[in-house]
Order: structure tokens, then C-alpha cells, then sequence
């Protein structure tokens, strides 16, 4: 199982986080027309290699954080919680 | 006759220590330490099993785990392995895949029929009159080889254990014993895992000296603190080296499954040997070097009397001298490297007899061994992504580069002397250990902590290990006549042949056609010689060819380890043993268990209706919300307003996906000028803590809101009913139950029965005046009994899950997910007052208000059967009149003992939403009836006279 | 004049070749062979099929209009669009349409290339011998037919009505028997538009016994630069696709790519449960048709794929999957599907081994019975069409991997994107020009898909399964559990399969994990306490597109040329064939027939998804 680097707990086994998948900048609901909404709810660029996506650390700490996963290789770099610079302090565990 | 070698032959046997077994049904001896297979094979019995497909008589091979016909029913499991399972007093042992007996199988007929039943014939053939189908099928399923199940098994005493070493070795052999030490000797927690049951790999077969050899290492080993697992497999590597770990003989378990976080794996699997192919190869009496030498030195027994050896290297050597010291006759040996060739073999239907040289000279003899080359078992490094490359001048295939984190060592890269071996072991432990040092920094380093880790992060250490020599061997893999390729699956060489020919010749293609690899050894003893037959059959050389990749587990893994002791949790509320010592039928509602009923749900509902009814409704998710931004987050979250809630305030509330469908409902209380307390649906408790933790975090982490559930924390009872009022009023002091200070929609602090920071509210699922009381749990069951206590007199009853569905429906009150379904967006509900477009924003608003725009959306409506008696059932169909065209479905219905005629909830497409429309249901019989749409959701009190009197 | 006994066609059995014959009994006074117009009415449903007049309908008791029967090589070219001359998307129409009004005389013959051996053009025994199974001509005591394998040919001409008297069937059946090489050794040669061997019991008796190998299953085709269409993906998908533009819409210059060997992908990693009890009507509308397609397979592809029709169970244990069980047998009711809530003493009867005893963590309160599904060889199924398809002349490019797809003109970077159309592809081996380019790459679909410019709903998780060792047969049906995230059949070989749901996490990792092993176990002992000795042998993962109303995403995209089959989630084995029928008639047409427009991509920008998840979140 994937250990994920929670930037509060430390490295977790993927299992007990929730994976809230790729990271997506929301419209504002006033203004957007129905394609760029639905972009937003449906499309996904779905690499295969570095995406930036959403984790919750949903047995540990309860925070929201961003990280980067390469999808293939299972490599993981620079978790960040929202709102803050990818942090310089968390080490690459591997 | 008895094949049992006198001492000091045999050091794994204990001849003080007899035992009795049966085979098929005939009472056996053998010894403490003996497999099944040298039990059986001492006491002259050399056929074991038969093939899969022809039925052919099979003796032992390998004599080892991977020995592929020697599967037998213990008891009443099957398919264990008899070369591996050690024997146990009172064993009832009999062999599989046999009928109607081991000596006489009517099956054996396919044999006569097998240049017919060719690799895959099934696909050319019983397609015409494809009514018989099921019945070739069915015959077809008649041959399923393997042991049977006795479903009425227990399920035994299974177990899980987590493990965080620093090091895990995977193989006890002199490598692995070495790797296991240095590493410790470094300061690194290990784990030895053998997959025998002792450890020395090889050398316990080997001469005297090699035995001593071993001896001595396992003993430091365990002077050093590695944890020694022996009978024990890693079966797999997964990301970041999540090891499994199958343990055979943790006392008390059946079998047991390890979780180990290892910082480094060093995999020492040693190698395997391959059997050749040639004509007779399967015949009992052949196998291979190892097979003889473990027979011969670790069990003590005789696998023949007159032996041919065929030998490309030094382990047919030395089963030259092991067959000698065993006072087996050498009837010839046939040296591969001097050019000399075996073709064929020839015998009884029970045993080799002849076997035929490549100059076409035969020797008689009653045992063939063959010493032709190793399969290397890179399982654990396929599953760490390496993918091993083929060496001709070594004959077999070597890693090509593992992830860093995970070493091989001993004769899966190399060959050597025994001290070669335990060097580049050594080498490799203290590698391991090193490179742990930095893992376990880093993963320190990655944990946010007051305190930063201590000191610099250490060197990765490099690898500079002397690499082993690979010894030259020739490319031995088959002779000039056909065998057996996969024994477990009766495949071959002319069937590889044939399929590669029919163009099935990619190394995938033909596993899957011919299922070669794909039986009980998975590959371990087949995969190279079924790419070397394709090798051969498309002019390629076996590097060109490639193998498969080798997938976990490593060695099969019971269904009872993978599940560890069973446990589903459940949920109940503090009150549940009040209501199982009162009669409630129990009901499973997700993860809780829930009175459904007390008996006679209808009386619970005219009870309720008349006097008064309390339910436990503690499953109901309860988010406790302070700070000066929960107004934003509501309003954020659900459809309508709520900047304005007064203190005491209670307001109903619907939520949205982003996609505009209904995720939750509830009621939300202002308890405070900051102070917030959210009910959601059960099932959906935990999932909208998560949503609203996701909204304030990741779009608003500026909002001050502190989110905690309580769902738990506060027991929830509803007092509903006529008297609820005077019930409750007899309970409290502090709280003022006039209708003008404590209206409907309200909510009010106090003690209730002598628990203070009780909450109530009035608010009601049942249409009922009713008020929901939230009770600090560790005083519910108090509260509930004074309730049934202060009411006796009022008519107090409990009533369960059912009555209050029947009184919701009564009401018209639907449910998310079940009036609602994936794609209900909110206007489905039909509450679209609630739906606020003027609003910022709120999840899903830009859907809802597109659906509203477009106004093409089923609605729910409430309908009455026109025949009153007639409950259709909950998803019955409505159709368009006279056709099949489907507008819309039951989601609800209840026969309501208040208004005592059914009653239900659908969902209709908007034409036939307007009141007085009627609809024609298709009861689940067949039969349609009508039914009409009413005017409110409400059948009962539609005015809500009740609940806000 | 004696009166023409029409086949039974039961539409829904029907076959989808055209190149197909009719066997009539005439009942006076012989066989009359004809080939029948069977049009397969795509587009307007599954249960359509029906024949269409044909000049020769008139034609009794076997008169011969050789001018109707006889069609020039000139006609027939014109259907098909040569190298470097790519055809409009209003030519192509015209063409279909055309060879659709010509029917029957413009039958491309599965004899073909045999026939080119005859100068003569009539009857002829040995002919009905190549391509007949002895077992088909023994069944002309009733209305039978004898069905010839597909294998197209351009503008190469078979006998189209022949009489054929008692006297000859039973010469036939004499000759057949008593020289069997005689057929056998005529279909020997493989190449490209030649029929291959005729799979059948004599044909293994008689290589049995004289030691003769089979011939290639398929060619190793060469490169070529310039294909009418290319399908990316060689698994049941593509492959399906591939063998219908050819054998229903005569469109034979198709290449298919795949990166690996055919079958590589998910075709060959999922757990072969086919069904067709879906909820919504558009779901169970198209399962079914799938349903039909892998009822006839065996014959129609003259490869067995094993279709094990062994009942479906899904089992319910809370009121709410009671609710939406029952949901869905009244849908599948309604649509003539067999399909039903039964009780837990009759699932007992179904399948011993469950247990179905009210004390359990998740009780079993019932269960949807669907006696029509099973499960399928699947590699049998990859075999079969490929080996067809390749017999049409379609072209199977393995281990050649895309490196991009060429689009001129469009809206976005390097002119892909919306607006724009397909040139080509560009693969390992060369470019392709190309005007058609189907991407059928499931778990790799977006990144095709983004290729061109075209963003995908979708998101790729692993699906994984696994294997026990065998033991004897205790499990006659299929038994899915959606609450346990289960599904589990037995093998004909003993062993039992499992699957779940995908992995929450998306990724392209295959590796597979240990907790998918502890949770399907656990679930299973749940289901099933008794196996608790039984061994898991092998884990494995597929790759799956999921899409978010878990349905699949069919038809044209906003780049001209550039048609996806993807977004198939768990459930793509069990559609493969019509998805291959009806992606075939979308290429050749031009339009999106009406059984996949609920699957447009169009939906996800209008809002209008398919309500497919809640029978399909496990699904199978």
C-alpha cells in the first residue's frame, strides 16, 4: 500500500486517507456558462504521470491537502496544505 | 517394501517419533519431520496423484513445495501440497483428481485420445448444435482437478499481525541467513522468513559440511535477534514495500498473515530447479537432482534402487554421490556437458523402466534424475517492478535492477561456493541495514513534529557489493521428442509447439491458450521451459521472447489468512439493550443495528397517533458547528437561507451535490450566537462531515467554523404524539413547553428527567406534536426509562425504525436515496421554494437552476391506488396507460393503518405530476392497477395542524 | 410450385454476417440455398433484424436468374475506398447506402478465394464441403441453415441459388465422411482474404489422427501507410469494431493497433460475467442486444468461447438494495428480460455454499435472479474476432504503440481540438494516413483522447480479480454482492474467481494490493463460510475508464474523423460485442445509431447522464 505523506501526521497508508481526486479550480457559480461548469463536475485531464490531486487524512488529522502523484510510477512529491506554498521541510520519504 | 534409509541418512526425520496416517484409507507409519510425500514414498507408495488432463499416474518430482502432482485431501482440506505439508498423527490423506481409484482412473482413457485433445481443443470443437453446450460444459466441469471443499468447514482460528522492521529477509538459505545476520549485527530490526520448514536452503541437502554450515548460521541468527519465520512465505511486495507475509506456524492459528512496513527486502529465494522435456518426463520414478538429494538426506528415503543420471551441472553431481551414499545403484550417468543426450523414457503404468540415450542405447532402471538447469523465482522483484533479463551463457534469468529499497541476493543473481554465497549475503545485510538508517530518517523527516528529526540525514550507502559469478551452464531445455511442459496442467511441448505454430506466439498469448504457468506452481517450475519451447518454435532465442510477469502471491494463501479473524463492526446506541430485552426485532440500517419493531409496528403507529410514542433515533448524524462564519457555511451548503436564523431558531435544510442532485437533508439549530447544531440523514453522517470539511478547508480556510461530531455523543429520542407535551413537561423544570414560547421549529437548552445540557426541539418526522430530545449519552438510558416511567399513565410507548417510516410517508416526507436517486436533482423533491437562485452561491446551484430553467425533470409526487387495499409494491412500475413506456416508479408505500388504505411516494415525469392525474402501476404480479396523484405530499394532516399545534 | 419454408430467423439469434446463406427445405422436391438479405436494421434497436426483399425472393423451387446472381467486380469496388484516396464522410454515406440496396447480389463471398479456384459458377460439392460442417448438413431434416463463416472478398462472385436434391445431401454427408481431408485440406492455405480453418470436431479428428498442425490463427500483417480506418486497442472492442465494419458494413481496409499483443489489456483481465439485467431501459436495451451477439458467437465466429449460461444472482442484504433489486427486475420485466427477486431458500437451492441463514453481519434478504448470464471465455471471444476479422483482410498490428494521433485544424494547440479533423496516427512502426480513427483503449482512453485535443469524463482506476487453486465444482452460478464489493464464479477448471470494485485511487499501477486480497476474502468467508481452506492463487488488475454515471462513452467527437468507444468502467467485457456493431455502423454511417445516442459524449456538456450507477457500482 502507498504511504502518503500527510503534512501533519507523516507518511499514512493510502488506506487511511480518502482520495478526493484531481485538483480543480471551481467556476463561480454566478457567471459560468453550463460548459465550463460541467467541465469542472465531469472532465479530467487523467494523466498518466505527475497530477496534482486532493487527499483528506480522513483517519488521522481530518486536513485537506494537495500533493503530487505520479500515476504510474506511485511517486509522491511536495504535499502542501491548501492555502500555503509546497512545503520545503517535508522530505522525499523514498 | 520399505524405502526408508538407515541413519545418519534423513536429518530431518526424528525416528524416535512414529506416526500413523491413512492413505486412502489404508494405515500408514511414518516419522516426525516427515512430509506426506517421504511418508508415503518410504512406504512404497510412488504414485501420488494423476494429471489434470489425461489422468496420467504422477509420483514426486521436486519433493518440495512447488512439486506440481503431489496435491492431496487432508481431511477435509484440499489441495495441499504433500512434498511441503509435514505429517501429523491421525492424518486421513487421500489422493485428488482420481476416479473411481489411484490405481484404476477410467479418465486415464483421454490419455488414448490425447493427440486429439490438443492445447485448447475446447475452442475448436462443441460449438454445433450449440444446445448441447451445457452439457460438453458440464462434462468438461466433471474434470476440474484439485481437492473438493467441505462447505460445512468452520472458519478456524485465523490471525493478522503488523510488523515494522527494519529489514526483511525473504529466504533462510545461506545467503539469506548471512544477509539476515549482517543486517542485525548493524543495528537493523529483521525478519528471516524461510519458506521450509528450517532454515539452511540448500545446504541442508548438501554434504556434512554444508549441514554444520547451516546449523551454525541459523544459530547466530538467532543469537543476533533476527526474528526467524520459518514455514513462512513472503507472498508479496507491494508499494512501498508492504510486504505479506504468510506464517504456517504461529501456535494456535491456523495460518496467520504478517503486514510488515519493511524499510528494505532483501530477497534470497534461491533458485529453482527445472525439470527437461523429453518423452516419459512425467513418468513417476523421474525427477530432479534436488528432489532425489532432499529425499535421500533430509527424509531418509530411497527414491529408487537402479538409477540414470542426466546432469549438466554440479548439483546432478552430486546426486551422483547421495544416490551412492544411499546404496542406489548407478546404472549410467549422461553428462550434458560432454554432448551426451537422454531422449526418452519408458515404463510401467506406474514407474519409469528404460530410458533410451540420445545414441539410442537404453539402460534399465527404476529412477531417472536430471540435473538441467535453474529457474530463477524473481517473483518478489517482478512485484517491486523489475523485469528479469535472460543470460544465455548462464542459462537462466537474473534481475535486472530493483528499485533501490529492495536487494536480491545469493543464486538469484549469482553463483558460488557456500562461503561465496554467505559473503555476498553479508554484503547485502549490511547494505540493507544502511540504506533502512536513511529510509527510517526520511520517513521521521516527512512527519511534521516540533522538534526536527536529529541530525543530518545519513549517506546513502551505494552499492558496491562483489557481485557473484554466474557460473556457465549450457542451454539444456528439451530433448528430441516432446513431454510434459506444465504438469499441473498437463501441457506439452507439442501443444506449445502447435499453439505458436496457430500463431498464438507471444509469451501471453500462449499462457492464456494453453494455460501453461497458469496451475498451482504458477510458473515456478514451467515458465522458462515454456519460453524456451517457444524460443525454439519461433527460431528466437529465449532473451527475444521474454518471459510473463510473475504476480502475488508468491505461494498460495488461505482465504482464512487473508481475512484474519472476521470481524464487522456494528453500531448500536447506549439504549439498544433496553430494546433487545424489550422485544425489538432488529434491523440492519448501514453500519447500525436499530429496533425495526416492538411487535406490531400498525399499533406502534395509532399509539404514537393517539397517546404518545418515543424512538430511539441516535443513529441520526449530529454535527456540532461554532464559530462566527457558520451562517456562510450553511447558506454554502444548503439550498436555502439562513443569515438570519434566530437564536432558537430551527430551520430544514436540503443539500446538493455539485451536480446539482440531492445529497442530504436535516435540521439545523442556531443553540447559540456561535453555536450550531446540523442533523443529517444516518447514512449520510460521516460523508457530509467530510463535505463540509472539504468546503471550509480547500475554498474557505478563512471561515472560522469548528466543525465535531456528536452523533454518538448525544443519544437523540423523539417524544411524539398527542401527550407529548405533558410527558415532557413532567420531566422539566427549566424548559417552557407553552406553544407560544416554545413553537414548532424551535429549539430550547435545559434539564430534562435531572440531565442537564439537554437539547429539545420541535420538530417532527411524524407529523405528530413531537419534540426531539438530545440527551449527553451516558444519561439516556435514565431519561429513557423516566420517559416510559412519567408516562405509563399517557400511553407511552416505544415504537421502532418501521412505525416511523409508515408516519413519514403518512406525512409525505420523502427519503434521500430511496425517494431520490443518483441523478434526483433537487427540483425532483418538488420543494422548490427552498431552492434560492438569488443566493451567491451554494453547492450545485448552477445545475439546479439550469434543471429549473429547463423544467425537464421527474417530480415526486404522492399517489393513492384507487383500490385502497392494494399496496404496490416499492420500485413498481408506472406506465404510460396501455403500453410499456415507462414514466415513472414507486419509491414509497405503506398500507397506513391511520388513514387505513395504502398509500405511497413516486416519482413521475412532470406529465403526470398534476393532482388528479392517474397513474397505472404495474404491480410486481403483473397485474396493472390505477392509482391517483394527490394534492400535498401529505396524506395525513396535509395542514400540519398537528405537529404545530 | 411447392412452398418456400422460410429459416427461423428469431431475430435476436439472428447472425450478423452478411455473407450468409439460407438453407430452405424445399419440400417436394429438394434444398434450396439462397442467400438471404438479412439486414441488420442497426440503429433502431435490439430486436430488429429482419430480412429485406430481395430480387431472388420470387425465384421457387430453384430457378437461377444468373443475372441477378451474378454481380461484376467493378460494382463492388466502388464500396470500398482505396489507399490514398480517402473517401468524404457523404461518399462513404453513399456508398453504405448503395451497397445496402444492392444487397445480396453485392455479398462479398466467404468463398471467395475458393471460388476464384473455379471457372465455373455453380455448385459444387466440394464447395458446401469447405465451409459446412458435417453436423449442419445431418440438421437438414428441418428448417436449418447452413451457415457460412464470414470472410469477405471484393468483387469475387459465389452461385447465389442452387437445388440441391435429397440425393446430393446424402452424397454430401457420404463424401464428407469418408473423405474429410478433402475439406480440410482446402482451407489450409491462411492469407489475407482466404477463410481460414474451419473449426470443428471432424477437423481435430481428422488433424488428430493424421497429425496435422492447425494453420495461423491470424497473419503478422505488414505495415502499411494508409487505412480507410484505424481502431486503437486490440481488445473485444476494437477487435469487435474491426470484424463488423468489415462483416456488416463491407468496410475491409482497417487496421487495428495495439500496444501490446491482442487481448493485452482489459479484455484479457476481467472475470468473463456477461448479463444484461441493467437498470435503466437504455442500459438493459443494450446489454441485451450484447446478450444475443454472445449467444450466436461460437457459430457465427466458428471459435467456442464457451458461454456458460449459469444464472446470475446479485444479492441484496439491506432493504434499500431489496428496493433497487426489485427496480430492476420490473425494468427487465418490462423489456422481456428474464429476470427476478427471489428468496433466500431459493438462492440456498442455487448455490449451497451461501449462506443464507438471518444472523449474519449482512444477511442475504433476497437476491435479483437473472438466468441468462454467465460467463465467457474471454480470450476466446479476443481469438474469435480477431481470427474473423483478419480473415476479412483487416490488418492486426500488434506490439505498436501510438505516439500521437495527427488532427489538422483545430481550435487548439498544434490545430487538435474541437473543430479540427483526423489525418492519421503516429506509431512506433510509422505513420498511418488515416481519415476514421477509433480509440477502444479503456484505461488508456484519455491519453488517446488527449492526443487530439479532446478532454474525457474520465478517470482510470485500477480494477483488480483473482484466482484460487481449483477445487471440484460447489458453485453453479454466478453470485455478485454490491454491499460486499464481491463478485465470485467457479471455473469449469475448479477455481474460483473473484472481483470487486475499482481501487479508490486512480492510477495506472497494475501492481494490484494486499488489502484487495484481505477485504475480498473476508467478504467472501462472509458469503461463503465454508471455503475458508481454499488458496488464493493469483492476483491480478485491470485498468478501467470510469466515467461519472457509470456508463459508457460512445459515438463522434467535436474532432471530425475521431470516435471513441470508452468509459467502460467494470462492465466493457459484457458489451463488447454490440459496442463493436454499433461503432461499426457509426463509422460506416455517419450517425449515431439510436441503441448508444444515450452514450454520446455530448451528454456530459448537456447534463444528460445515465442512470446506470446504481446497478452497475459492482459491476457485474
Amino acid at each position: 500500500m502507498l504511504l502518503v505523506p500527510c503534512p501533519h501526521c507523516g507518511p499514512m497508508n493510502a488506506g487511511d486517507l480518502t482520495y478526493n481526486g484531481e485538483s480543480h479550480r471551481r467556476p463561480d457559480p454566478k457567471t459560468c456558462t453550463p460548459k465550463e461548469w460541467r467541465t469542472y463536475l465531469y472532465l479530467r485531464e487523467n494523466p498518466s504521470g505527475w497530477l496534482l490531486e486532493n487527499w483528506y487524512c480522513s483517519s488521522g488529522c481530518r486536513k485537506h491537502f494537495k500533493i503530487e502523484r505520479h500515476t504510474l510510477t506511485g511517486e509522491l512529491r511536495a504535499p502542501v496544505l491548501p492555502g500555503r506554498k509546497p512545503g520545503a521541510t517535508q522530505g522525499d520519504m523514498k | 517394501m520399505s524405502y526408508r534409509l538407515p541413519a545418519p541418512l534423513g536429518n530431518a526425520i526424528d525416528r524416535s517419533s512414529a506416526i500413523s496416517f491413512t492413505w486412502n484409507g489404508k494405515k500408514l507409519k511414518g516419522f516426525e519431520g516427515d512430509t506426506i510425500a517421504s511418508a508415503l514414498l518410504a512406504n512404497g507408495e510412488h504414485i501420488l496423484g494423476r494429471s489434470m488432463k489425461y489422468h496420467r499416474p504422477r509420483g514426486v518430482l521436486t519433493a518440495d513445495f512447488w512439486d506440481p502432482n503431489t496435491t492431496v485431501q487432508v481431511d477435509d482440506e484440499p489441495n495441499v501440497r504433500a512434498s511441503h505439508r509435514k505429517l501429523a498423527d491421525g492424518m486421513a490423506v487421500s489422493a485428488q483428481n482420481v476416479w473411481p481409484s489411484l490405481k484404476f482412473d477410467v479418465k486415464a482413457a483421454n490419455g488414448l485420445v490425447g493427440r486429439f485433445l490438443t492445447a485448447g481443443f475446447y475452442y475448436k470443437t462443441f460449438m454445433k448444435p450449440a444446445k448441447l453446450w451445457p452439457t460438453y460444459e458440464h462434462v468438461l466441469a466433471k474434470f476440474a482437478p484439485g481437492g473438493a471443499v467441505d462447505l460445512n468447514t468452520p472458519h478456524g482460528r485465523y490471525d493478522k499481525r503488523y510488523a515494522h522492521p527494519d529489514v526483511v529477509v525473504a529466504g533462510g538459505g545461506p545467503s539469506g541467513m548471512a544477509a539476515a545476520l549482517a543486517a542485525a549485527e548493524a543495528g537493523s530490526s529483521v525478519m528471516l522468513v524461510e519458506h521450509e520448514h528450517q532454515l539452511g536452503g540448500h545446504l541442508l541437502w548438501g554434504s556434512d559440511d554444508d549441514q554444520v554450515a547451516a546449523t551454525e548460521l541459523a544459530a547466530s541468527c538467532e543469537a543476533a535477534g533476527v526474528e526467524i519465520l520459518s514455514n513462512s512465505t513472503v507472498a508479496g511486495r507491494y508499494e512501498d514495500n508492504w510486504i505479506s507475509i504468510s506464517q504456517r506456524n504461529h501456535p494456535g492459528v491456523i495460518e496467520r498473515l504478517i503486514k510488515a512496513r519493511a524499510k528494505t527486502l532483501v530477497v534470497a529465494a534461491g533458485t529453482i530447479e527445472r525439470p527437461y522435456v523429453f518423452q516419459g518426463n512425467d513418468l513417476p520414478g523421474v525427477m530432479t537432482s534436488g528432489g532425489a538429494q532432499r529425499l535421500i538426506r533430509m527424509y531418509g528415503v530411497k527414491p529408487g534402487t537402479r538409477a540414470v543420471v542426466f546432469t549438466a551441472n554440479e548439483s546432478g553431481d552430486s546426486a551422483v554421490e547421495a544416490l551412492q551414499s544411499a546404496g542406489i545403484s548407478i546404472a549410467r550417468v549422461v553428462d550434458a556437458r560432454s554432448g551426451e543426450g537422454i531422449t526418452s523414457a519408458s515404463g510401467s503404468k506406474s514407474r519409469v523402466k528404460r530410458v533410451t540415450l540420445s545414441d539410442g542405447a537404453t539402460v534399465d532402471c527404476d529412477l531417472l534424475v536430471t540435473a538441467v538447469g535453474w529457474t530463477t523465482p524473481t517473483s518478489l522483484l517482478n512485484m517491486a517492478g523489475d523485469r528479469p533479463v535472460y543470460d544465455a551463457d548462464a542459462a537462466r534469468f537474473f534481475p535486472a535492477g530493483p528499485p533501490d529499497n529492495v536487494l536480491a541476493t545469493g543464486g538469484m543473481v549469482g553463483d558460488g561456493s557456500r562461503n561465496e554465497l554467505i559473503a555476498h549475503g553479508r554484503a547485502t545485510g549490511e547494505l540493507a541495514a544502511g540504506r533502512a538508517v536513511v529510509v527510517r530518517h526520511r520517513i521521521q523527516a516527512a512527519t511534521a513534529r516540533a522538534t526536527p528529526v536529529d541530525g543530518q540525514e545519513p549517506d546513502y550507502p551505494a552499492d558496491e557489493r562483489t557481485p557473484l559469478d554466474r557460473a556457465r551452464h549450457p542451454e539444456v531445455y528439451r530433448s528430441t521428442t516432446h513431454g510434459i511442459v506444465d504438469y499441473s496442467e498437463d501441457v506439452s511441448s507439442k501443444d506449445l509447439f502447435s499453439a505458436a505454430g496457430e500463431g498464438f506466439d507471444s509469451v501471453e498469448l500462449i499462457k492464456r491458450f494453453t494455460t501453461a504457468t497458469m496451475g498451482p506452481s504458477q510458473g515456478k517450475l514451467e515458465t522458462v521451459n515454456t519460453v524456451a519451447m517457444l524460443a525454439e518454435a519461433r527460431n528466437e532465442t529465449i532473451a527475444e521472447v521474454g518471459t510473463t510477469m510473475w504476480r502475488p502471491p508468491y505461494a498460495p494463501i488461505s482465504l482464512g489468512a487473508l481475512a484474519g479473524r472476521i470481524n464487522e463492526p456494528t453500531r448500536v446506541s447506549v439504549l439498544q439493550s433496553w430494546h433487545e430485552a424489550n422485544g425489538a426485532t432488529p434491523i440492519l440500517a448501514g453500519q447500525w443495528v436499530r429496533p425495526e419493531h416492538y411487535g406490531d409496528p400498525a399499533a406502534e403507529v395509532l399509539n404514537t397517533r393517539t397517546n404518545v410514542g418515543i424512538i430511539d433515533v441516535t443513529p441520526l448524524g449530529k454535527l456540532d458547528l461554532q464559530g462566527p462564519d457558520v451562517p456562510k457555511l450553511l447558506s454554502l451548503l444548503y439550498t436555502n437561507k439562513w443569515m438570519a436564523l434566530p437564536i432558537g431558531g430551527v430551520r430544514y435544510g436540503l443539500m446538493c451535490a455539485e451536480d446539482g442532485v440531492v445529497l442530504d437533508d436535516g435540521v439545523t439549530a442556531r443553540l447559540d450566537e456561535e453555536h450550531y447544531l446540523m442533523t443529517t440523514t444516518s447514512s449520510g453522517a460521516a460523508k457530509i462531515w467530510h463535505w463540509i470539511e472539504m468546503w471550509l478547508q480547500t475554498e474557505h480556510p478563512d471561515w472560522q467554523v469548528h466543525v465535531t461530531p456528536v452523533t454518538t455523543g448525544l443519544t437523540s429520542i423523539n417524544i411524539a404524539g398527542p401527550n407529548s407535551r405533558e410527558l415532557l413537561g413532567r420531566l422539566t423544570d427549566d424548559i417552557d413547553l407553552d406553544p407560544d414560547a416554545f413553537p414548532y421549529m424551535n429549539v430550547r437548552r435545559g434539564t430534562i428527567a435531572g440531565v442537564e445540557n439537554c437539547i429539545a426541539w420541535r420538530i417532527g418526522f411524524t407529523g405528530e406534536l413531537s419534540y426531539e430530545i438530545h440527551v449527553p449519552s451516558g444519561h439516556a438510558v435514565h431519561v429513557w426509562g423516566q420517559l416510559l416511567e412519567q408516562g405509563a399513565d399517557l400511553g407511552v410507548k416505544a415504537f421502532g425504525l418501521e412505525a416511523q417510516r409508515i408516519m413519514r410517508l403518512e406525512k409525505g416526507h420523502f427519503i434521500v436515496g430511496q425517494d431520490t436517486d443518483g441523478l434526483s436533482k433537487a427540483p425532483v423533491t418538488g420543494l422548490n421554494p427552498l431552492l434560492k437562485l438569488d443566493k451567491d452561491d451554494w453547492a450545485g446551484m448552477p445545475e439546479v437552476a439550469w434543471t429549473i430553467e429547463s423544467g425537464d425533470h421527474p417530480v415526486i409526487v404522492a399517489c393513492q391506488p384507487d383500490n385502497g387495499s392494494v399496496v404496490p409494491e416499492e420500485a413498481a412500475q408506472i406506465l404510460r396507460a396501455g403500453t410499456t413506456e415507462i414514466v415513472g416508479r414507486i419509491t414509497s408505500s405503506r398500507m397506513s393503518p391511520t388513514l387505513n388504505r395504502s398509500i405511497c411516494l413516486a416519482q413521475v415525469t412532470k406529465e403526470f405530476a398534476t393532482p388528479g392525474t392517474s397513474l397505472e402501476v404495474l404491480l410486481v404480479s403483473g397485474e396493472r392497477i390505477t392509482a391517483t396523484v394527490q394534492e400535498h405530499h401529505a396524506h395525513f394532516d396535509p395542514e400540519g395542524a398537528r405537529l404545530r399545534g | 410450385m411447392a412452398k418456400h419454408r422460410r429459416v427461423d430467423y428469431r431475430p435476436n439469434r439472428h447472425r450478423t454476417s452478411q455473407a450468409q446463406v439460407d438453407v430452405a427445405i424445399d419440400e417436394s422436391s429438394g434444398l434450396l440455398i439462397r442467400r438471404h438479405g438479412l439486414e441488420l436494421d442497426i440503429g433502431l434497436g435490439p430486436r430488429r433484424a429482419k430480412p429485406v426483399k430481395e430480387p431472388w425472393d420470387e425465384l421457387k423451387g430453384g430457378r437461377v436468374d444468373k443475372t441477378q446472381t451474378q454481380t461484376t467486380t467493378g460494382t463492388n469496388t466502388k464500396l470500398f475506398r482505396r489507399p490514398g484516396n480517402p473517401l468524404r464522410r457523404d461518399q462513404k454515406l453513399s456508398c453504405v447506402r448503395q451497397k445496402s440496396c444492392a444487397v445480396g447480389s453485392q455479398r462479398h463471398s466467404p468463398r471467395g478465394a475458393l471460388k476464384e479456384r473455379k471457372t465455373e459458377v455453380g455448385f459444387e460439392l466440394p464447395d458446401l464441403l469447405t465451409e459446412c460442417r458435417l453436423g449442419d448438413v445431418k440438421a437438414v431434416g428441418g428448417p436449418s441453415e447452413v451457415q457460412f463463416l464470414g470472410h469477405g472478398d471484393e468483387g469475387v462472385e459465389a452461385p447465389q441459388v442452387r437445388q440441391v436434391t435429397h440425393l446430393q445431401i446424402i452424397s454430401i454427408l457420404l463424401n464428407s465422411l469418408l473423405h474429410p481431408h478433402e475439406r480440410i485440406g482446402q482451407t489450409e492455405s491462411m492469407g489475407k482474404n482466404k477463410p481460414p480453418a474451419k473449426y470443428s470436431a471432424v477437423g481435430l479428428l481428422w488433424r488428430g489422427l493424421r497429425k496435422q498442425s492447425w494453420p495461423r490463427v491470424w497473419r503478422e500483417p505488414e505495415f502499411k501507410n494508409t487505412y480507410d480506418v484505424v481502431i486503437i486497442g486490440g481488445g473485444v472492442h476494437g477487435l469487435a469494431t474491426a470484424y463488423y465494419l468489415a462483416s456488416n458494413h463491407g468496410i475491409t481496409n482497417v487496421a487495428v493497433i495495439d500496444k501490446q499483443y491482442l487481448g493485452s489489456g482489459g479484455s484479457g483481465r476481467n472475470t468473463a460475467i456477461v448479463r444484461s439485467n441493467y437498470l435503466t431501459p437504455e442500459g438493459v436495451a443494450f446489454y441485451d442486444r450484447s446478450l444475443d451477439l454472445y449467444h450466436s458467437m461460437s457459430n457465427d465466429l466458428n471459435l467456442n468461447v464457451m458461454f456458460s449460461e449459469r444464472g446470475h444472482l446479485t444479492l441484496a442484504h439491506t432493504d434499500s438494495a431489496l428496493r433497487t433489486m426489485n427496480w430492476r427486475a420490473e425494468v427487465n420485466k418490462l423489456q422481456g428480460i428474464n429476470s427476478s427477486v427471489i428468496t433466500p431458500a431459493e438462492i440456498k437451492k442455487l448455490a449451497p455454499s451461501l449462506d443464507v441463514s438471518a444472523d449474519t453481519r449482512y444477511p442475504i434478504l433476497g437476491a435479483l435472479y437473472h438466468p441468462p448470464g454467465g460467463t465467457i471465455r474471454h480470450d476466446a471471444v479476443v481469438w474469435g474476432y480477431a481470427r474473423s476479422a483478419d480473415a476479412y483482410g483487416i490488418d492486426l498490428h500488434q506490439k505498436t504503440e501510438v505516439l500521437d494521433i495527427l488532427v489538422e485544424g483545430g481550435s487548439g494547440p498544434k490545430g487538435k481540438g474541437p473543430g479540427g479533423k483526423v489525418t492519421g496516427v503516429r506509431t512506433s512502426k510509422g505513420d498511418i494516413h488515416a481519415p476514421t480513427v477509433v480509440n477502444c483503449t479503456a484505461g488508456w482512453a484519455s491519453q488517446l483522447s488527449n492526443m487530439t485535443g479532446v478532454t474525457l469524463p474520465i478517470t482510470t482506476h485500477p480494477l483488480q480479480a483473482a484466482v484460487t487453486e481449483p477445487v471440484k465444482t460447489f458453485l453453479p452460478t454466478v453470485v455478485v454482492s454490491g454491499s460486499l464489493h464481491v463478485y465470485v464464479s467457479q471455473t469449469d477448471r475448479g477455481e474460483l474467481v473473484f472481483g470487486a470494485s475499482v481501487d479508490p485511487v486512480a492510477t495506472y499501477n497494475m501492481g494490484g494490493t494486499l488489502e484487495f486480497t484481505e477485504e475480498l476474502a473476508g467478504h467472501v468467508l462472509e458469503l461463503m463460510p465454508g471455503i475458508s481452506k481454499m488458496r488464493l492463487l493469483r492476483q491480478w488488475a485491470g485498468l478501467c475508464d470510469m466515467t461519472p454515471d457509470y456508463s459508457p462513452v460512445m459515438g463522434p467527437t467535436p474532432v471530425d474523423g475521431f470516435f471513441v468507444d470508452v468509459g467502460w468502467g467494470t462492465y466493457g467485457f459484457k458489451a463488447g460485442p454490440v459496442s463493436g456493431e454499433q461503432m461499426a455502423a457509426c463509422v460506416a454511417n455517419g450517425a449515431t445509431p439510436e441503441l448508444i445516442k444515450p452514450f454520446e459524449l455530448s451528454r456530459f456538456t448537456e447534463g444528460t447522464l445515465v442512470g446506470e450507477k446504481g446497478a452497475a457500482a459492482v459491476g457485474h
